[in-house]
């Protein structure tokens, strides 16, 4: 429990009072990933314990065997910290880590399923002019998490990601921009296009989003 | 698919790499030297673009073939065909690289595709038009007649000497009954043969010193000509700088 501005007391849940407390004991992602390149192990740990869940959970909904997922996981934070002094602490962490996980992910696809994930779209290519606000997070997918899985496996990866990012993972489209390297206005069009399939997908397998 | 915790091991794997010195972070200067590289790539591919366009401009109006679509269909036809393919090739090949290096900064690939690519074009059109504009071109092929520079030298040479086989720019210098000796760039003689089949310039009477554009094969000094042009003499030796009357 603690006290607001306005003098009221508010309780807060027990998970985001942890952050809040690991975040001033650490300070922010940047500031951690700075010490890091200064040579703080320890501060590679907060790291870990940060982004282990987040980057865990990304890679199971794109790849859905845990025993991959895992090595996926490792392979992300070995890159992430051999990579470490490429990442600029001016800017943000978080696309840049998601980065570094897609790029693993995109690349075990491939391996795979031989599925075809061309960098070149013609959604890329052509100017669109969907406006971030189009899109509201508030009107919220209202399904469980095994549900929207299930659902989620049908949609082909290009439309998954920027969905996950959006709605699961709440970046921004510049971040999920900078992390799938495809222009900021087809990232709205994937993830209003990939919401519409999903609607489409969750609906013929008898579940309402 | 439920949402399964990390195992715990996987920390402890990755943590126990790095004190094992198993993974060992990349120095800076790795990544530095890595984005000079990259800078350096797209500064050299679109300067290279821009120079190998202005060259191509250059040779056009140093071979003649920028009059050709004076001649109408026929004329841009020898134009398409007497274009220097492999140059333009080249200049296009170096814009995609530009491209696609460019690609690695946030307010280019933030952009679609074919904004960057037409910004990249336009840019690229704009400075070899510039470039083209000033006298370094016809600077770089006199100097490369002489054989004084060693890399350009063999570029300026190849397509600045080369004798286009369909047409012919020049200047006449003598009238034999109905046909004529024209004076190339090159300093070459050739006799131009008119035939009823000949264009000639309409409501224009040809005179000795008039310079012309003559369409039609060459054959062991002769031109059958299907199509002659004439020009006036500022517009002419302006587009004409290099080879000396």
């Amino acid at each position: 429990m603690v006290k607001t501005t306005t003098g009221m007391l508010k309780i807060i849940p027990e998970k985001v009072y942890e952050n809040d407390r690991e975040l001033v004991k650490y300070g922010s992602d940047e500031d951690i990933a700075r010490a890091v390149q200064s040579g703080d192990i320890s501060a590679f740990e907060v790291l870990i314990h940060r982004y282990e869940e987040k980057i865990n959970r990304y890679i199971l909904r794109i790849l859905p065997d845990f025993e991959e997922a895992q090595d996926l996981l490792q392979e992300t934070f070995m890159k992430v910290y051999v990579n470490i002094n490429s990442f600029d602490v001016k800017r943000r962490f978080s696309p840049w880590i998601y980065r570094i996980a897609h790029n693993e992910v995109i690349n075990r696809v491939r391996q795979k399923s031989r599925e075809m994930i061309s960098p070149f779209d013609l959604d890329t290519f052509l100017p669109m002019s969907l406006k971030e606000g189009v899109m509201n997070k508030a009107d919220d997918i209202k399904l469980t998490s095994a549900e929207l899985n299930k659902c989620m496996g049908k949609l082909e990866v290009k439309y998954r990601e920027p969905l996950l990012f959006f709605y699961i993972e709440e970046l921004s489209y510049n971040d999920i921009s900078d992390i799938l390297r495809i222009p900021v206005s087809t990232v709205g069009v994937r993830i209003k296009r990939g919401k519409d399939m999903l609607k489409r997908i969750c609906k013929e397998m008898g579940y309402e989003l | 698919m439920s949402e399964q915790g990390i195992k715990p091991t996987v920390k402890d794997k990755i943590l126990e790499a790095i004190k094992s010195k198993q993974v060992r972070i990349k120095p800076r200067w790795h990544f530095i030297v890595k984005s000079l590289l990259v800078a350096t790539g797209l500064i050299f591919a679109f300067l290279a673009s821009i120079f190998l366009i202005s060259f191509t401009l250059f040779n056009l109006r140093l071979s003649g073939a920028l009059f050709l679509p004076v001649f109408g269909f026929r004329g841009w036809r020898i134009l398409l065909t007497s274009l220097p393919w492999l140059i333009i090739g080249l200049s296009i090949l170096l814009l995609v690289i530009t491209e696609i290096l460019a690609k690695n900064y946030t307010p280019v690939y933030r952009k679609p595709i074919l904004l960057s690519v037409a910004a990249i074009i336009i840019l690229a059109l704009i400075s070899s038009f510039v470039l083209y504009a000033t006298p370094m071109h016809q600077r770089l092929f006199d100097y490369s007649r002489d054989q004084k520079i060693p890399i350009t030298g063999p570029l300026y040479r190849h397509y600045g000497m080369m004798r286009p086989s369909e047409f012919t720019p020049g200047t006449i210098t003598l009238f034999i009954n109905n046909d004529f000796r024209i004076l190339t760039p090159l300093q070459e003689i050739f006799l131009v043969k008119t035939s009823a089949e000949t264009i000639f310039p309409r409501g224009r009477e040809l005179l000795v010193g008039d310079m012309v554009m003559v369409i039609g094969r060459k054959e062991d000094g002769t031109i059958f000509a299907l199509g002659i042009r004439k020009f006036r003499g500022e517009e002419f030796r302006q587009h004409m700088p290099g080879p000396r009357y």
